[in-house]
């Protein structure tokens, strides 16, 4: 029955992967490798796990007022370019390389003398680098220096995320992280991704300050709505499409396990939404679409520790369970005073908790097992610990050194033109009078 | 009552009544010693102004007129702001001490104090008159701060929540800082969104009042560039 199952399975990948081959594919395929059937699952997934930036940068420009939009965007297509560049430089190795003391890795650094296996996970875990790292643009939107920025990037990309990667998934040249050893499960990286993301973002929004005139004299909270919602809607329905490589490549193998871990995603994000949406009437609050979309994104975030080891019905409680976190999570926020763009951080960091947990205690065969949830929340504190404080120390010596923040005249004018000298939609923009013909 | 119209009365009482050279003369006198102050200084002025015969001679006509286009301006057709004019036409240095002080203000400073003074009256003029008031004070405790110029400083004393034209002109930058300050303190009291909105609405209302003004428009333009 099982063999009945996967058969199809095998004749859509091969499909897939007549696909997205040159012409060079039947050479290879004549072999039967299933390494080459590997290599094409993991290869397709890097380019949908890339396709999460535009998702990335279509949500945040759309929850960013027009006149930064051009700056959100700048950022995240700088994210995927700096951070590729950074993490095969560095962090590859650092994450990744022989792992003798469990701590980081010490090898592999600038791959040029790699097996092509090598070459293709290096592709993936590109891809999955630099997502952690544009978690941090939506966050910190509207007010950050592009130059500050830039740096701050280089240095998670480069230390803050291989490191914690190299505990959880390190040794693949040898040895292996202490969090490995311990037994905690992140499979495609609830933590290791997203609250490593989070909590970076976490430390810069901290170290940045709110918006001006976020809050009010008094504390009251003022919205500053984002300045086109189809484009959220896009970049939430791109960043679901793009979950199913971020999960269903980390299998790193063409398996018949993949049907699972995407229908789990799939479920989790559904069901993610699902949750935002009861807990906001709960709470009689408005439905907003946003909250609806990053409901769905918390969703897809809880369920990436555990998709591969959990059945769908935990799925869809996990994802539940964490979009109803990324309400609660923006609301605790704002009574921080704490200025998340794009609620980021309730997203990625407070739902990726979640999810950590969720995969613990789900776990297939093995549910509710104390010694299994207490090593996930040994991973869950490490991450947060790491990178929370590294990264507001990173943050902290860029505001001293260089600046971190705009100046508030470029916050008033827009960082589009004052970072860029451009503007995202040059018919409609008031607030400046810039007019290339006068200049 | 603003400066403008109070410039353009009394420019159209005396434009045809005297030579071009006196024109302007009087006119930067009375920019200097008596724009801000009340219509009741009229005949003062005239009576500074007596060294030059054809006021001396007209006193009580041009007084009377400019009073009747001061309380009934529709009845007359007034003449358009004579500032450019007045730029063009700055006394030389060899003149008296007041020429002298017209001389250090650059005809920039001058345009730059006119349109920073349009564009942080808008904005104020658009909100409740209690952040009006708290803005100019936290503006004026900011520009202290930043150790901008005093005449600039004391044109936000000014009561009644109106923004006086400062007299010595304004460096472009003051203007950009000025500009910044009241951005900065309107958007805490009432909101970004809220001054973004208003804020454009002043740039859009100043581009097209200064839609004849090449040099009123560029010069907004520089005060609201990086």
């Amino acid at each position: 029955m099982k063999q009945t199952a996967s058969s199809p399975k095998r004749v859509s990948l091969t499909l897939m992967s007549l696909f997205f081959l040159t012409a060079s594919l039947p050479t290879y395929a004549s072999d039967g490798s299933s390494a080459i059937m590997d290599t094409v699952w993991v290869a397709t997934a890097a380019g949908l796990v890339f396709f999460m930036q535009a998702g990335f940068a279509l949500l945040e420009s759309g929850m960013s007022r027009a006149k930064n939009a051009v700056n959100v965007m700048m950022k995240n297509y700088v994210d995927v370019c700096l951070g590729s560049m950074v993490f095969w430089f560095i962090g590859f190795g650092l994450m990744f390389g022989d792992n003798p003391t469990g701590l980081f890795g010490t090898s592999a650094f600038m791959l040029s003398d790699g097996s092509a296996w090598d070459y293709t996970f290096l592709l993936y875990q590109t891809m999955f680098a630099a997502t952690a790292v544009t978690i941090c643009s939506g966050a910190m939107a509207e007010r950050t220096k592009y130059s500050g920025y830039l740096f701050a990037i280089c240095i998670i990309i480069a230390l803050v995320y291989p490191v914690y990667g190299s505990w959880v998934w390190g040794g693949a040249f040898g040895g292996s992280g202490w969090l490995a050893d311990l037994g905690f499960i992140d499979f495609a990286g609830s933590t290791v991704v997203h609250s490593i993301g989070a909590w970076c973002a976490l430390a810069g929004i901290m170290v940045l300050g709110p918006r001006t005139g976020r809050f009010g004299i008094k504390g009251e909270v003022r919205d500053i709505p984002g300045h086109s919602l189809p484009l959220v809607a896009l970049g939430g329905f791109i960043l679901w499409l793009g979950w199913f490589g971020f999960n269903g490549g980390s299998t790193l193998a063409a398996t018949e396990d993949i049907g699972l871990i995407l229908l789990n995603t799939h479920l989790a994000a559904a069901a993610g939404a699902a949750g935002s949406l009861l807990f906001t009437k709960l709470m009689r609050k408005p439905v907003l679409l946003s909250s609806t979309i990053n409901g769905s994104l918390a969703g897809l975030v809880g369920i990436t520790a555990g998709c591969a080891t959990m059945v769908p019905a935990f799925a869809i409680i996990t994802g539940f369970v964490a979009g109803a976190i990324s309400i609660i999570g923006y609301y605790v926020l704002l009574r921080w005073r704490l200025d998340d763009v794009v609620s980021a951080i309730p997203v990625h960091g407070f739902a990726g908790v979640w999810g950590t947990l969720a995969a613990g205690l789900f776990l297939k065969d093995d549910m509710f097992n104390p010694s299994i949830i207490g090593t996930q929340l040994i991973g869950i504190a490490a991450a947060f610990i790491w990178a929370f404080i590294l990264a507001y120390i990173v943050f902290s010596v860029i505001k001293f050194l260089f600046g971190l923040r705009s100046q508030s005249r470029h916050e008033q004018l827009g960082l589009d033109y004052t970072e860029h000298s451009e503007v995202g939609y040059p018919e409609f923009q008031k607030t400046t009078t810039f007019h290339k013909e006068e200049q | 009552m603003n400066q403008e119209f109070k410039r353009r009365v009394i420019y159209t009482a005396l434009a045809d009544k005297l030579t071009s050279a006196e024109l302007w003369d009087v006119l930067w006198r009375w920019e200097h010693n008596f724009a801000d102050k009340t219509r009741y200084e009229l005949n003062q002025f005239l009576a500074a102004c007596s060294d030059i015969s054809a006021i001396r001679l007209n006193r009580g006509d041009i007084y009377r007129l400019a009073i009747r286009m001061l309380m009934s301006p529709e009845e007359f057709q007034l003449r358009p702001d004579p500032m450019p004019m007045m730029l063009k036409n700055k006394p030389q240095e060899s003149a008296s001490a007041s020429k002298n002080k017209v001389d250090q203000i650059s005809e920039e400073d001058v345009i730059s104090a006119l349109v920073m003074t349009d564009l942080l009256q808008h904005m104020i003029d658009q909100v409740k008159i209690e952040s009006a008031i708290q803005v100019m004070k936290y503006a004026q405790i900011n520009a202290q701060r930043k150790n901008m110029p005093i005449s600039l400083i004391k044109v936000l004393e000014d009561s009644n929540h109106k923004i006086a034209l400062p007299k010595t002109g304004v460096k472009e930058n003051d203007a950009k800082q000025l500009v910044s300050l009241f951005y900065i303190g309107l958007c805490e009291l009432e909101g970004p969104v809220a001054i973004d909105a208003i804020l454009s609405e002043g740039i859009q209302t100043l581009l097209k009042k200064y839609s004849q003004k090449r040099d009123y428009k560029l010069m907004l333009q520089k005060i609201l560039d990086k």
